[in-house]
């Protein structure tokens, strides 16, 4: 009886091991089944999952797959095991042994994947997947547009300057997360836009309103307002021109400088409050005066209130920042980066610059008049006033995806999630370039917590810097 | 139900049958006691929903460590109080409510496992025993905080999660021999329960409650009970909880001790 008993006992144990390692190697198998094919909506029952809408289809190769036989396995096995599933060609994947395999003519890639996972000798077998480059607009233009993705091409036609590799602001992987809502309105309060422009017709919300002129037809006639508005919210992803950085978000043109480029205070407050009673959520200001003024303050102010984010340019004589830039407590006062994410000396700079964007060899739409006959309707320009679209842009996207968050919170992230280029000389939050050159990819890919604890580090900032 | 679950089954049973078979050939006794001590430990790896509308899903990975004091009632009828200790991981959830969006890629947070059980035996026919069975666990995470990462100004994240796991169903088990008797069971299984998350970045702050929902509402599994010396039963029990094309999978491991 005792015998039996120990007997028993083995048996038992040997069933809790066969269990245990059985249930566990399998759940290994399953997870990465789950991680790999996760959104694969055309993979059979035998390994599929159903698809997560967060994440992008997976697509894979209808005639090859993927095969690793296990390292053991004699090269005569493995020939007679590809004979048994009437594989007739194949080749093998030098230093990692894997067979790409091309599937016979009478069976499928699910079919022999079923398959082929069943056989003792095989390690793996795994479908051919299809890899795709980030999300990149199909603008014929956007190659020169280094300010959105900088692969340290040239900034401009031959002979203008090469960038430094990432000094950008990280467009395309933004774009991943969001390309932003049609609801969500950017107000280009300037010299107006180009209503006909082909790469800005779509994505005007109205004709606003010219409070130069006192009509509603917020027309471009001196072509700064255009070029401003491109660089916001171009038509993206058209086969044509350029890219915006709010693809999907809609312009709102208010015309409050003239034919020169001038303009009142009394034009700019009033467009701004326009802009704020006509449902804009980002109010663009490439522009600004030296001179300091209660009603200016007290309109920034109103669209601050209304939970509106205001940035607006610093300023390009190299002096202070201007107004209404410098109304620190209501707006988003943007510098100047270049392609090499240095700060060019124009750029203004005081206290009040929260951030910087690229400003110079900026790429964006010309009025159509403007262009000389053969020309595209498209040029280059230098200076806060096209640095400070990029940050709109950017506030633009954030509204977007997270429509309650107010007007204080959308200018903290863009804030907190700029990268300080200029760390070496000027570390932290300074007078040249503030928190640093905006971060699109930080502010809005979400940011991944990993196992490290507050309490378990006492140099919390040294990891901080080395994730940078 | 798919190849895959079905593949499970057959498999978790293939390597139940033997020692099951086996076992028919000898008597039986099982004796009742009335105060009992249960120390058991779970995985269970359950695909939940969370996010708006429930949209998005993740895996759940918790592990239990649990002490199970019990008293017998009557023959077959036990209750059990539940207590010990948890580790669940929320790896992949996604709180996008926040000024930054975060996902969690913390590993394993702990907490405190609460419960209790109830097992009532209905029927004895020959050596089978129809019983019915109803646990409620409930976890409680410790509040954890961690640093964000890749931010210019520093910024923590505070996670304080927990759930309630609710279980019941007949319960079919077999004498199979003195020492030997595995059981099937098949329940409904629901989990729910909620993740806080606070973000601190100097003058931002945000928090999100993100509820969670098990995506599959039933689970069965297979397990033995085996007398390995006097009073000392071991127990093994696997888990599968299919979900439309898919299944998660669980295992306990445990000692009970009867005074």
């Amino acid at each position: 009886m005792k015998k039996s008993k120990i007997s028993h006992t083995y048996s038992l144990i040997a069933l809790f091991i066969l269990c245990a390692t059985g249930l566990f190697s399998y759940q290994a198998k399953e997870q990465k089944s789950i991680l790999d094919i996760r959104n694969n909506q055309n993979l059979s029952d035998i390994m599929t999952n159903k698809p997560l809408p967060s994440l992008k289809k997976i697509a894979y190769s209808a005639d090859h797959i993927l095969v690793k036989f296990r390292p053991y396995i004699p090269d005569e096995f493995i020939k007679a095991t590809i004979n048994t599933f009437q594989i007739s060609e194949y080749k093998v994947i030098p230093h990692i042994n894997v067979f790409k395999i091309r599937v016979p003519e009478n069976s499928s890639v699910d079919e022999m994947l079923y398959l082929m996972r069943q056989h003792q000798y095989i390690e793996f077998a795994e479908p051919d997947y299809v890899a795709y480059k980030t999300v990149e607009p199909n603008d014929t233009l956007f190659n020169y547009q280094y300010a959105l993705y900088n692969e340290g091409q040239h900034v401009g036609p031959p002979g203008s300057p090469q960038g430094q590799p990432s000094a950008d602001i990280k467009a395309p992987a933004a774009w991943e997360e969001t390309k932003g809502s049609e609801d969500v309105i950017i107000a280009i309060v300037d010299t107006g836009i180009e209503l006909t422009h082909p790469d800005l017709k779509n994505k005007i919300e109205s004709s606003g309103y010219d409070f130069v002129n006192s009509d509603f037809e917020a027309e471009d006639d001196e072509g700064h307002g255009t070029f401003v508005a491109g660089i916001a919210a171009a038509d993206t992803d058209n086969n044509e021109g350029m890219a915006g950085v709010a693809w999907n978000c809609k312009l709102l043109p208010v015309k409050v400088l003239d034919e020169l480029g001038e303009g009142y205070y009394s034009w700019i407050i009033d467009g701004i409050i326009w802009a704020v009673d006509h449902e804009a959520a980002v109010v663009n200001l490439s522009l600004g005066g030296p001179a300091d003024s209660y009603s200016l303050e007290a309109a920034v102010r109103y669209a601050h209130q209304n939970d509106i984010v205001v940035a607006a340019a610093a300023g390009n004589d190299g002096g202070s920042v201007i107004y209404p830039a410098a109304y620190d407590d209501y707006c988003l006062a943007v510098a100047a980066t270049d392609y090499n994410d240095q700060r060019p000396s124009w750029s203004n700079c005081g206290t009040q610059i929260d951030v910087a964007a690229p400003g110079k060899w900026i790429l964006s739409t010309y009025p159509t008049w403007l262009a000389p006959p053969g020309y595209l309707p498209y040029g280059w320009g230098d200076g806060t006033s096209a640095s400070t679209p990029h940050v709109s842009g950017l506030a633009a996207l954030i509204k977007s995806i997270k429509p309650l968050l107010t007007a204080d919170e959308i200018m903290y992230v863009i804030k907190y999630s700029a990268d300080d280029v200029n760390e070496s000389s000027n570390p932290g939050n300074d007078v040249f370039i503030g928190y640093g050159r905006i971060n699109m990819e930080k502010a809005l890919v979400p940011l991944i917590i990993e196992q490290h604890k507050m309490e378990e580090s006492s140099s919390k900032t040294g990891l901080i810097k080395s994730l940078r | 139900m798919t190849k895959k679950t079905i593949l499970s089954v057959i498999i978790i049973l293939a390597v139940a049958m033997p020692p099951l078979a086996e076992a028919q050939f000898h008597d039986y006794k099982f004796t009742t006691r009335q105060i009992r001590l249960g120390i058991e430990g779970e995985f269970i790896d359950r695909m939940i929903t969370w996010g708006e509308d429930q949209s998005e899903m993740s895996s759940l990975k918790s592990y239990l460590f649990l002490c199970k004091p019990g008293y017998e009632i009557r023959e077959g009828t036990t209750i059990r109080a539940i207590l010990g200790y948890s580790l669940s991981n929320f790896n992949e959830m996604v709180f996008k409510e926040l000024p930054f969006s975060l996902e969690l890629n913390t590993g394993n947070i702990d907490g405190l496992a609460l419960g209790g059980e109830v097992m009532i035996k209905i029927i004895k026919i020959s050596r089978f025993t129809l019983s019915a069975r109803g646990q409620f666990i409930c976890y409680i995470g410790f509040k954890e905080q961690w640093d964000i990462p890749d931010l210019n100004v520093e910024g923590t994240a505070t996670g304080n999660p927990s759930w309630s796991c609710f279980t019941a169903g007949p319960k079919i088990s077999y004498q199979a021999t003195e020492y030997l008797r595995p059981y099937i069971t098949i329940n409904y299984d629901t989990l729910w329960g909620k993740v806080k998350m606070k973000e601190e970045i100097e003058e931002l702050t945000g928090e999100q409650e993100m509820k969670i929902e098990s995506k599959s509402n039933f689970n069965f599994s297979v397990g033995t009970l085996y007398e390995i010396i006097d009073r000392l039963d071991l127990k093994i029990e696997a888990f599968i909880l299919p979900f439309e094309d898919n299944v998660g999978l669980g295992i306990a491991l445990g000692a009970i001790y009867s005074f």
